[in-house]
C-alpha cells in the first residue's frame, strides 16, 4: 500500500512538473509576452522596451524558464500584471470559493443521480426507467450557461426568491450549483443506471432475493455496493469536470472563485496569474486523482492485491 | 485477507467521511466568512426603504441607504491610473479628481461639444505655446487631511509623467511624456512647461491625465499605496473592499463641493455578463446597471445613454492588392446601410459616422448605394474576390452581429467575405503586424479622438508609423502641424484633412459612434454627459 501510494505521489509530481514546463513554453509560444501586456492603442516602443527589461523577457528563454521553475516550486509566480499583487495570493485566496462550489455541486449531483439511477434500475424496462433515461440525456446535453440564465430569469427576476448572483450567503450558492451540475447529473445517472441494470441481472441478486431479503436491502446493500466502483471513478472525473466548468458559471454568477480569476487573467493578459491558476488547479486535480485511486483501492481489494 | 480488508473498511470510510466533512466545513467557513455574509445580507436589504443612520444624514425618505451599482468589472486596483477602462474609472473617479472636468455633449451632427468646468483648478491660461498657468482651487483637502496646493500639484504631475511609477501601463501615460517640468509659482498657482507645443495633449492632461494625489503620502509610501488604499480629494472615500465581491464607498464630508452627489454610501458589485447586470436591476438587487448594451436595454424599464462612447469601423489594408484599390474601398463604404445598422443593431444608441471620434468636422457618411458599389467592384475587377474579415476585439457586445451584417453587405456587392473571429490577444497581435501581413478587412473600435484629442488619433489611424495601413508622408506632416495650432485655424485644417481622407483616399470604413447604455431603478434620475466616466453628481435620487 505504501509503495503504491509513493508511486502515485511520484507520478503526480511528474504530472505537475510536466504541467509547469508545458504552461511556460505554451505561454511563450503563443506570442511575445510584452505584446500581451501592453495596450496596442496607447503603447510606445519605449513602453515595450521598459517592460521587456522589467520582466526579463529579453533574456535567453532557458534562463527565463529556470527562474520561472524556481519560483513556481516556491509558489512564487511573480506579481500579477493586472492587480499589482503576488499572483499566488490572487489565486490562492479564490480557492475556497471554488472548492465550496465544486463540493456542493458534487453533493447535489450525488443527491439526484444516485436515487435516479436506483429507481431506473429497479424499474428497468418500465416507464420510470424511460423517463429517467430521457431526463438524463436531456440534462447531459444542456450547457451550464443556458441553465444559468434561465435560472436567473425564473428564480431571481420572476419569482424573486433567490439572488441573481453574488457571494456570501447559502442563498447565493443555490443557483450556481444548480446551473453547474446538470451535465454531471445526466452523465452519472446514465452510466450508473446501466451499471445497476447489469448488476440486477447477476446471480447474487437472485440469491439475495431467494434468501428473503427485502428489495430495498438488495438494492442498497448489494447492487449499489457493487456499482460503487464505477461510481467512484465517475464522481472523481465529474469533480474535476466541475472544477473546469466553474469558469463560466463563476463568471455569470459573479462567484469569486479561481475560474473567475483565470478568465480575468486571460482577458487582461495577466500571464503570472494565468500560470499560477494552471499550477494550482493542476495540483488540486492531481491530488483528487490520487484520492480517487486510494478510494478505489479501499473499495476493491482486487486492485490492492495486484 | 478478505476478512482483514473488510474489517479495515469501516474505519477508513469514517476517516474519509470525516476528512471530507472537515474540508467542506472549512470551505464553507472560509467562503462564507462573517464579513462577507454581513455584507451580502445588508446588500439584499437595500431594495427596501431603510431608515438607518446613514440614510438619516441626508438621503431622502423611502430611498435605500446604499446605492448599489452593478459594474462590468472589478478594478485591478484603486490607484488613479488603474488600467481598467471605463468600468474601473467608474469607481476611481468618484475618489480622485482631475484639474478640470468636462461635460461632453454629442449633437446629432456627430460633433463634440466640450466645455471645461473647474475642478481642482479654477482656471488656466496659455501665455505661450510651451507654458500653461493654472490657478488652483483653495480650501481643498485630501481624505487623509493633507492640503491640496501648488506643491501637491507638482508632485501629482510628476507622478503622472513618470513612466516608472503608476502610469506605466496606463492608457493615460502618454499624456505625461510631453511634460518638461512643473513650476510652483505660489501656493495656489502652478505652471506646466512642455517640451513641444502640443495643445491637444495638455488639454487632455487637464481633464483625464492629471489627478490630485496627497503629496506627503505619495512621497513617503509611493504611488503603490493607493492600489488598495486610495486617497484623493473626490466626493467619496473608500469604506472597504472585498476582492471578488464588492467595493464600498462612503461620502467624504470634507469635500469642497457640498452640493455634490447625494448618495451617502455606494456599493459596487462586479457582474461581467451584461445580461446578469441587467437582471440585477430588474430583481431589485442593484439600482444602476452599467453598460448593459442595446440588446439587454430592451428588457429594462429605465435606460439612459451616456458615460462613454467609441467609434466603430473597419480598418482596410491599403497595401493589399484588392483593398489597396480606392474603388474597392469606396465600394465597401457604399455597401453599408449605416442608418439601418444604428437603428437595428444598436437600437438607437449609436450614430452613423464618416470620421472617428466626435470632432468639429462636417462630413456626411457615405450613402447606402449598393448599385454604385457593384459598379465600382466591377470596374476594379474584384467581383468574386475572396477577402478575409478579422474581428474579435470585444470592445462592444454587438461585434458578432456587426460581422454578420458586414459579410452579408459585402457579399451582396459581389465580394466573397470569410469571417474569422480571434481571441482578443490574437486579434491585437495581428493588428500590430506590418502592413503586408494584415488582413484585408479588420474590425476596429476605438476611443481615439473621443477626448478632444485628434492629431494623435490621426497619426495612429492614418500615419505612416501608426497602426493603420495608410501611409502618405505629406499627411504625417499635416497631423504634426495640427497638434500645434488652435481655434479656427485648427478646425479649418482638420476639416481639410478629413475631407481629403474621406473623399479622395477613403482609407477606412467608419460606421457608427457607439454610446453606452445603462439601466436603472425607478427612483434614479440620471442625466449623463458623454464623458468617459460617470460622476455621481450627474445621478440624482428621488
Amino acid at each position: 500500500m505504501t509503495a503504491y501510494l509513493l508511486r502515485r505521489l511520484a507520478s503526480g509530481a511528474g504530472v505537475i512538473v510536466g504541467l509547469i514546463i508545458f504552461a511556460f513554453f505554451a505561454s511563450h509560444y503563443i506570442g511575445d509576452p510584452v505584446n500581451l501586456l501592453v495596450d496596442r492603442e496607447f503603447s510606445t516602443d519605449e513602453d515595450r522596451a521598459r517592460l521587456m527589461e522589467a520582466g526579463g523577457f529579453n533574456r535567453p528563454v532557458q534562463e527565463q524558464f529556470m527562474d520561472f521553475a524556481g519560483g513556481a516550486i516556491r509558489g512564487d509566480f511573480g506579481n500579477s500584471i493586472w492587480q499589482n499583487r503576488p499572483a499566488s495570493r490572487v489565486v490562492i485566496e479564490r480557492l475556497p470559493a471554488t472548492a465550496l462550489l465544486a463540493a456542493a455541486g458534487l453533493a447535489f449531483t450525488a443527491l439526484l443521480a444516485v436515487p435516479a439511477a436506483l429507481i431506473a434500475g429497479k424499474y428497468a424496462g418500465r416507464w420510470p426507467d424511460s423517463l429517467i433515461s430521457g431526463l438524463a440525456t436531456a440534462s447531459a446535453s444542456t450547457a451550464s450557461f443556458w441553465w444559468a440564465l434561465v435560472l436567473i430569469m425564473i428564480f431571481a427576476v420572476r419569482l424573486g426568491v433567490l439572488p441573481t448572483s453574488g457571494y456570501g450567503s447559502w442563498r447565493n450558492l443555490i443557483l450556481p450549483v444548480v446551473a453547474l451540475t446538470p451535465g454531471a447529473i445526466g452523465r452519472i445517472t446514465q452510466v450508473l443506471q446501466t451499471s445497476i441494470r447489469t448488476e440486477m441481472r447477476r446471480a447474487y441478486v437472485s440469491t439475495a432475493r431467494a434468501k428473503g431479503l427485502a428489495e430495498r436491502t438488495v438494492l442498497l446493500r448489494h447492487v449499489l455496493r457493487n456499482s460503487a466502483l464505477i461510481g467512484v471513478t465517475l464522481f472523481g472525473a465529474e469533480l474535476i469536470g466541475l472544477l473546469n466548468g466553474v469558469v463560466l458559471v463563476e463568471s455569470i454568477f459573479a462567484w469569486p472563485g479561481i475560474g473567475q480569476v483565470a478568465l480575468q487573467a486571460v482577458q487582461k493578459r495577466d500571464l503570472p496569474v494565468l500560470l499560477a491558476s494552471v499550477f494550482y488547479v493542476g495540483v488540486v486535480v492531481t491530488l483528487l486523482n490520487l484520492l480517487v485511486d486510494l478510494a478505489y483501492v479501499t473499495l476493491d481489494p482486487r486492485v490492492r492485491l495486484k | 485477507m478478505t476478512a482483514s480488508i473488510r474489517d479495515s473498511r469501516l474505519p477508513r470510510r469514517r476517516v474519509l467521511a470525516g476528512a471530507g466533512g472537515t474540508l467542506l466545513a472549512a470551505s464553507v467557513a472560509a467562503a462564507c466568512g462573517s464579513d462577507s455574509t454581513t455584507s451580502t445580507r445588508s446588500a439584499q436589504s437595500t431594495t427596501a426603504p431603510v431608515s438607518g443612520t446613514v440614510a438619516a444624514a441626508s438621503t431622502p425618505a423611502n430611498l435605500p441607504a446604499e446605492f448599489v451599482v452593478a459594474n462590468e468589472i472589478e478594478p485591478s486596483d484603486l490607484s488613479p491610473y488603474a488600467g481598467a477602462g471605463y468600468g474601473g474609472w467608474l469607481v476611481t473617479m468618484q475618489i480622485y479628481e482631475t484639474l478640470m472636468e468636462t461635460r461632453l455633449g454629442l449633437n446629432r451632427a456627430g460633433t463634440l461639444d466640450m466645455t471645461f468646468t473647474p475642478h481642482l483648478a479654477l482656471s488656466f491660461e496659455h501665455p505661450d505655446p510651451l507654458r500653461w498657468v493654472l490657478k488652483l482651487r483653495p480650501n481643498v483637502t485630501f481624505h487623509n487631511g493633507e492640503a491640496w496646493n501648488g506643491e501637491a500639484a507638482r508632485i501629482s504631475a510628476e507622478i503622472m509623467a513618470d513612466a516608472k511609477q503608476a502610469a506605466s501601463l496606463s492608457k493615460v501615460s502618454y499624456l505625461g511624456r510631453n511634460l518638461e517640468r512643473v513650476e510652483v509659482v505660489d501656493a495656489s498657482t502652478i505652471a506646466f512647461v512642455t517640451k513641444n507645443p502640443d495643445e491637444e495633449t495638455l488639454r487632455q492632461a487637464l481633464r483625464i491625465g492629471f489627478v490630485g494625489l496627497p503629496p506627503k503620502l505619495s512621497t513617503e509610501k509611493g504611488v503603490q499605496t493607493f492600489f488598495e488604499n486610495p486617497v484623493g480629494t473626490g466626493p467619496y472615500k473608500l469604506k472597504d473592499w472585498t476582492r471578488g465581491q464588492q467595493i464600498r464607498l462612503e461620502k467624504y464630508s470634507g469635500h469642497w463641493n457640498q452640493n455634490g452627489p447625494t448618495m451617502q454610501s455606494v456599493r459596487f458589485i462586479a457582474r461581467p455578463q451584461a445580461a446578469v447586470r441587467a437582471q440585477t436591476v430588474k430583481a431589485g438587487e442593484a439600482h444602476f446597471a452599467y453598460n448593459i448594451g442595446a440588446e439587454q436595454a430592451q428588457g429594462i424599464k429605465n435606460t439612459v445613454i451616456g458615460g462613454g462612447f467609441q467609434s466603430s469601423g473597419i480598418r482596410l489594408n491599403n497595401a493589399h492588392p484588392v483593398t489597396g484599390d480606392v474603388r474597392v474601398r469606396k465600394a465597401l463604404n457604399y455597401a453599408l446601410d449605416r442608418a439601418a445598422i444604428a437603428k437595428s443593431i444598436f437600437r438607437g444608441s449609436a450614430l452613423p459616422i464618416a470620421f472617428f471620434g466626435f470632432q468639429p468636422v462636417k462630413l456626411e457618411p457615405f450613402a447606402y448605394k449598393p448599385d454604385e458599389a457593384k459598379k465600382l467592384i466591377d470596374a476594379a475587377g474584384a467581383r468574386g474576390t475572396q477577402l478575409e474579415f478579422v474581428y474579435g476585439e470585444t470592445r462592444i457586445p454587438e461585434e458578432d452581429q456587426l460581422a454578420e451584417v458586414y459579410k452579408a453587405s459585402f457579399d451582396a456587392i459581389g465580394l466573397r467575405v470569410t469571417l474569422r473571429k480571434l481571441e482578443p490577444k490574437q486579434y491585437n497581435e495581428l493588428g500590430g503586424k506590418p502592413f503586408p501581413e494584415q488582413p484585408p478587412l479588420y474590425m476596429e473600435t476605438t476611443s481615439s479622438g473621443n477626448f478632444g484629442e485628434i492629431a494623435g488619433g490621426l497619426a495612429d489611424k492614418y500615419g505612416c508609423k501608426g497602426t493603420g495601413t495608410f501611409c502618405n508622408p505629406s499627411f504625417d506632416a499635416e497631423f504634426a502641424h495640427l497638434a500645434t495650432i488652435t481655434g479656427d485655424a485648427r478646425n479649418a485644417k482638420l476639416q481639410s484633412i478629413a475631407e481629403r481622407l474621406h473623399n479622395d483616399e477613403t482609407p477606412r470604413v467608419w460606421v457608427a459612434a457607439v454610446q453606452q447604455v445603462h439601466g436603472f431603478a425607478d427612483f434614479v434620475k440620471p442625466n449623463l454627459p458623454a464623458n468617459a466616466w460617470i460622476l455621481f453628481e450627474d445621478i440624482k435620487l428621488g
